[in-house]
């Protein structure tokens, strides 16, 4: 039983089709990464999942419990503190300390948004988005302005959260090596009217992953071979 | 710095000398102090006036009218600004009534309100509510179309209650206008208070302009005039001083970043 299954969408923004049919098959707690060029509309298809907007045809089937969303923006409310900020949208206000040093928010607590740089209000978004607790996971683009050292920290600490919590993810991304760390599967997207246009499952990484990169390196050259125009 | 202001301070009274230089030529050319009096004439009256005591229980009893209109348009005008602002069907059913209440001249409603009221303190009160109401209600409803959409999103998807929302977003992100549609209705509401006692009022300084004018007291309509203007200036300095205030000021800088 699929946690969530597309078929057949498709979405217009006037008289331009975006996404033309677009059937897609997510199996409960996987981590997919959607790639494709600017503008093919990977963000449109994310919101029509998280049910910001409606497909004009085609259907969403999402099981039951909703969905968080990392957007692309970190979206923090500006007059609130990153602790309020991150707290502001849950029933339970209590956060778990160790989950605060995981993602290095600790120290900002009593800090607000606009002290902030960055990258450090994306870590804020991951952390609010991952704090939800929702059986689908939504990331937009989520690492940008975060330095190499932490994205990769931050990959092996949503993953490492997953695998404990077991959610389905989906992370819409340009960077190749993002989303072989990140996924179980990746899908690619063609340009305007865009479609799926290929589909790599990732080979199961060893436990030395994210200490040494030679799996990584070994993984793209594969997905390179086949996608040449996807090379990064 | 120091100089700038020095420099500034100098302009100002510079400008003030031009008037004072303009109003003399045209009152030595009217000749006549029931046209235009000699500014002595009116400084003399304005000197005389505020050792009265009647001028400071004029200057009350219209203070209170003023305030009473206000705080009515306030407690009216920021609910039914919220509801313009949250819903499409209340923006378009209340448009057109509130069209209507920004042009409609202050004098139409004269004839209905001395029936219904007669001369007293009802008139003025209820001028200065009817004009300052859609001042407000067009801010709060602005104020609330200009929330944040993105920050609304996050709202939306995680179903925050709407009550929380309320507090915590919609609130906080419309108090710089509320402040602004203060800032706008106080200046406008000494103006107006002043104009409905002299048509319709029973006390107050309005009604004292209204009596020196029918003695034709051209000199003292003129010196009541001049304390007019000087209590619209002295509110609005302290209104801006109120609205920056270190405490208003902490909140206000952090709604601008």
């Amino acid at each position: 039983m699929g946690n969530l299954v597309l078929k057949g969408v498709c979405k217009n923004f006037g008289r331009l089709r975006v996404l033309d049919g677009i059937d897609l098959t997510i199996a409960q707690n996987h981590s997919v990464a959607l790639l494709g060029p600017s503008g093919c509309g990977k963000t449109t298809l994310v919101r029509m999942i998280a049910g910001l907007e409606k497909p004009d045809c085609g259907e969403i089937e999402i099981s039951p419990g909703g969905a968080a969303y990392a957007f692309q923006e970190p979206r923090l409310i500006p007059w609130k503190t990153v602790k309020e900020n991150l707290t502001f949208f849950l029933e339970e206000p209590e956060i778990d300390p160790a989950f605060l040093d995981t993602f290095g928010l600790t120290e900002i607590l009593d800090s607000y948004p606009h002290q902030l740089s960055g990258g450090l209000r994306q870590k804020v978004n991951i952390g609010r988005a991952l704090l939800f607790k929702k059986p689908l996971l939504l990331m937009d683009e989520p690492f940008q302005n975060i330095d190499v050292k932490n994205r990769v920290s931050f990959i092996r600490s949503i993953t490492e959260q997953r695998k404990k919590e077991g959610f389905t993810m989906i992370l819409v991304t340009h960077n190749l090596r993002e989303a072989l760390l990140f996924s179980d599967t990746l899908f690619f997207f063609g340009p305007k009217p865009s479609r799926v246009i290929g589909e790599w499952t990732v080979a199961k990484p060893p436990q030395t992953a994210f200490r040494s990169f030679d799996w990584l390196f070994e993984e793209e050259k594969k997905v390179v071979a086949r996608f040449p125009e996807f090379m990064i | 710095m120091k100089t700038s202001i020095c420099s500034n301070l100098f302009k100002y009274a510079l400008g003030l000398l031009l008037i004072a230089l303009v109003w003399e030529l045209a009152s030595l050319w009217f000749h006549s102090s029931l046209i235009l009096p000699r500014l002595s004439e009116v400084f003399a009256e304005f000197f005389g006036l505020i050792d009265e005591a009647s001028l400071w229980m004029n200057l009350s009893s219209t203070f209170l009218k003023a305030f009473s209109g206000l705080l009515l348009a306030l407690a009216i005008g920021l609910p039914v600004g919220f509801l313009i602002g949250f819903s499409a069907f209340f923006s378009q059913l209340l448009l057109p009534g509130l069209v209507l209440l920004k042009s409609m001249p202050i004098i139409s409603w004269l004839t209905s309100i001395l029936i219904l009221w007669g001369i007293g303190w009802e008139a003025p009160v209820f001028i200065v509510f009817v004009t300052l109401l859609p001042i407000i209600i067009y801010n709060i409803a602005q104020g609330i179309k200009t929330v944040d959409k993105q920050l609304l999103e996050v709202v939306k998807l995680t179903h925050l209650p709407f009550r929380k929302a309320f507090a915590g977003i919609y609130l906080p992100s419309i108090i710089p206008f509320i402040i602004s549609s203060i800032e706008i209705s106080v200046g406008t509401m000494w103006k107006t208070v002043v104009a409905a006692e002299f048509l319709a009022g029973e006390k107050g300084i309005g009604v004292q302009i209204a009596w020196n004018k029918y003695y034709v007291n051209t000199p003292t309509v003129f010196a009541y005039t001049f304390f007019v203007i000087l209590v619209g200036i002295s509110l609005e300095i302290l209104l801006d001083a109120f609205f920056s205030s270190p405490f208003l000021k902490r909140w206000r800088g952090l709604w601008a970043t």
